[in-house]
């Protein structure tokens, strides 16, 4: 069995299945699959098998020629599926085997594409935008004594939020569509939603965190946390409507994210180190029902100090030596080239 | 330009309502001794060009010198670079330091071939309010002398200095401050910043030990370690002087807003300030305290300095988690830690370490860097922030900085300076 599909913008709008080849398409009455379209010719293309069993698309002599792509061809190879275009329509034939007809189990019909409305792609939007302000309203930056104009800052937010997700959207949707998906703009900006909702849900953990933990701890949790989530995030949008078991491409994924994340994270201690910049986390947060969270003593904060002194006095001792290393040399240098010069015999 | 300048003192002085005209006496006495205050140059190489200039005066027949430390600091920090002349009327003289004292700010030179009349010291130091003068070159424009009051040592400060109602300026210091008999009772050191004629001077008494002194070997790693030595004997001085009486018992509090303090000692210099911030429904109190005439070190900068902020924060507006966003952001902004080149420079790269700490009645959050002075071992330059988290809308906030000391007096002052710090009230 052949299936012809007609697409519009990567979207399946029409199916036929077709008992066998050869299938001649045209706008004429007389083709075997009658593509209505004023840039297809009345006989425009037959789809054959080639001499070693794989389809092929071969052109008619065509007005708007066969094209893979911008590029016209005499003749539109590929193995199980071929794409193409006849003038502007997009087709799609695959040869079908029984066994592609097998029969879904319930629980993949709620992945199953649905029909949205114009309602529905507000609502997501509505719902990230949401999530975006919860993180804003739900920060501490905003409520600050020294916050002078609160409501130009929440204004501020949903302008971006409502300009920044719809173009995400459609940057994700196009990524997507070089990719061969098979998304629409609803899918992306749900995703976006998703993981909006994802990260407001965060702050809640991290903030029951700082009571829990010790600063340090603290320090950790939220490293690992933001890490994580950053690393779900590029998962879950890279994997969006992919078809089939996607374990492997989400490992890969995740792990191409993690190497990326790691990189960055060296580069900037390194780059930290290289400035001899200090790392200071002095995040405080008020008493929750007269509980400050963990802490330590004063003479074992002391303790710690000191080692940090040693750590100080170390690196010092390091460039000092350095130092003295090189003016030696200089010095040295600056011997023998003297005006005397060495020796002479 | 510079004969403008000079028409314009001319004139200043032929006038009535000028500064007062020089008295018989003070023209005797700059008549008795103008052969035996020198200028001090230090060159990098190029002889017409100096890059520090200041003054000095003859102390012994076989030339010896007194001048400031900072006069030839940056000499004492590279030797090799540079070169030491003494210039007297029209003569340049070669001339080698042979003892400095860092905590005095004072330097003794060694000119061989200067032959002046030494100056005689005064057997001490003249009653607040004697008249005095004081010599020096200011600019290198000429040798000048100016008229002014001895006022008696200043009440503030880590060292011994003498408070002058007199407009010294930039190239005088090391010039000799002289008595109504033209006998030396101190030499120039320094002027208060944005003041109008208040100058100091370091007390003639420092001089002998100096004089005394074994010579120092100019030769960069002879001379740290010396610095090094002399930090000790400063450290000594200001934890006799300022840490000691801090950290002794007793009860002597401040009160800085909603919060109280342990008062420090005299010798720091204290000020306060209450800002009430109504459209942030916010009240904030300080109190600063400084450690004056902390000397200071070629590219270290500051040593033997502390400086102590104490505030407290009262909020009355809405939400406390605000509150707490206001204190997040305020306290690195005390920090002022600096980066610093791993590969070079005087200190090393700091290293910080921040913890929820239970001292005195409260928890803080507290946040310190500490930095090691790379030429003198030992030495460090710390800051500390600490935010108490212990009530939702009232906080007291400490920044103890101290530059140039031993870890041992940053620990006492400032545990005492958390444990002494509490709120009053709480909310």
């Amino acid at each position: 069995m052949i299936a012809v599909r007609v697409l519009h913008q990567g979207v399946i709008v029409r199916e036929h299945v077709l008992p066998g080849l050869p299938v001649r398409v045209g706008r004429g009455p007389e083709n075997d699959l009658v593509l209505f379209d004023s840039s297809v010719s009345r006989a425009h293309a037959v789809i054959e098998s080639d001499a070693s069993g794989e389809l092929v698309v071969r052109d008619l002599g065509s007005r708007n020629a066969v094209r893979l792509g911008p590029r016209p061809v005499t003749e539109a190879h590929g193995g199980r599926v071929v794409r193409c275009l006849l003038g502007r329509v997009e087709i799609e034939v695959e040869r079908l085997g029984t066994e592609d007809t097998l029969e879904l189990r319930p629980s993949d019909l709620a992945g199953f594409e649905q029909r949205r409305s114009i309602a529905d792609h507000a609502r997501y939007v509505a719902l990230a935008a949401a999530a975006w302000l919860a993180m804003v309203v739900g920060g501490p930056g905003l409520w600050s004594p020294s916050q002078q104009n609160r409501t130009g800052v929440i204004l501020g937010h949903c302008l971006a939020a409502m300009v920044t997700l719809p173009v995400a959207g459609l940057v994700l949707l196009g990524f997507l569509r070089l990719a061969g998906r098979r998304v629409r703009i609803a899918d992306t900006l749900c995703a976006f939603a998703v993981v909006a909702l994802v990260f407001a849900g965060s702050r809640a953990v991290l903030t029951a965190a700082y009571y829990a933990l010790p600063s340090d701890a603290f320090a950790m949790v939220k490293d690992i946390l933001e890490i994580g989530l950053t690393v779900w995030a590029v998962v879950h949008l890279a994997a969006l409507r992919r078809a089939g078991r996607s374990v492997w491409f989400r490992v890969a994924w995740g792990g191409a994210t993690v190497v990326l994340i790691a990189g960055l994270e060296v580069l900037g201690t390194l780059t930290q180190r290289r400035l001899g910049m200090p790392e200071v986390n002095h995040h405080v947060q008020p008493p929750l029902a007269s509980v400050t969270g963990p802490h330590r003593s004063l003479g074992t904060y002391f303790d710690r100090l000191a080692e940090a002194s040693n750590i100080a006095a170390e690196r010092a001792a390091e460039v000092n030596a350095k130092h003295s290393a090189a003016r030696v040399a200089r010095a040295r240098a600056s011997a023998t080239a003297g005006p005397g010069g060495p020796p002479a015999n | 330009m510079l004969t403008a300048l000079l028409l314009l003192l001319v004139q200043a002085a032929a006038t009535p309502e000028g500064p007062p005209s020089p008295s018989p006496a003070s023209a005797r006495i700059y008549e008795r001794v103008k052969a035996s205050v020198v200028t001090v140059e230090v060159h990098s190489g190029n002889r017409e060009a100096k890059s520090a200039l200041g003054s000095g005066y003859v102390v012994s027949a076989e030339g010896t010198v007194v001048t400031n430390y900072h006069v030839v600091e940056s000499l004492l920090a590279e030797p090799e670079r540079y070169e030491l002349r003494v210039r007297t009327g029209a003569e340049s003289l070669p001339a080698t330091v042979r003892a400095f004292d860092l905590e005095n700010d004072l330097a003794v030179l060694s000119v061989p071939s200067l032959r002046a009349a030494p100056l005689s010291m005064a057997p001490a130091l003249p009653a607040p309010g004697s008249p005095i003068v004081a010599l020096g070159n200011p600019h290198g424009l000429g040798l000048s002398l100016i008229e002014g009051i001895f006022n008696g040592l200043a009440a503030k400060g880590a060292v011994d200095r003498m408070l002058l109602s007199m407009p010294l300026n930039s190239g005088m210091s090391g010039g000799p401050i002289l008595d109504a008999q033209g006998r030396i009772i101190g030499t120039n050191v320094s002027v208060l910043y944005l003041s109008n004629s208040l100058s100091f001077g370091v007390p003639a008494a420092k001089i002998p030990a100096l004089l005394t002194a074994p010579p120092v070997v100019l030769e960069r790693a002879a001379l740290r370690k010396e610095v090094t030595r002399q930090l000790d004997a400063l450290e000594a001085s200001m934890v006799r002087r300022a840490v000691a009486p801090y950290t002794a018992p007793g009860e002597d509090t401040a009160r800085v807003g909603g919060a109280e303090t342990r008062r420090p000692p005299e010798v720091f210099e204290c000020w306060d300030d209450i800002q009430v911030q109504e459209q942030q429904g916010m009240t904030k109190a300080r109190f600063g305290c400084d450690l004056q005439f902390t000397p200071s070190i070629e590219d270290v900068g500051p040593v033997g300095m502390i400086s102590l902020l104490v505030e407290h924060f009262r909020f009355t507006g809405g939400g406390r988690y605000g509150f707490y966003a206001h204190l997040e952001q305020h306290a690195p902004a005390h920090l002022e830690v600096q980066a610093q080149d791993p590969e070079g420079g005087t200190l090393s790269a700091p290293e910080c370490v921040s913890d929820r700490v239970a001292a005195g009645a409260h928890v803080w959050k507290t946040s310190a860097c500490v930095s090691a002075l790379v030429e003198h071992p030992g030495f460090f330059n710390y800051d500390l922030v600490a935010t108490t988290v212990t009530h939702p809308t009232v906080a007291a906030f400490v920044a103890v900085h101290m530059k140039g000391v031993r870890p041992a007096s940053f620990r006492v002052f400032t545990e005492r300076a958390l444990g002494s710090t509490r709120l009053l009230e709480a909310r």
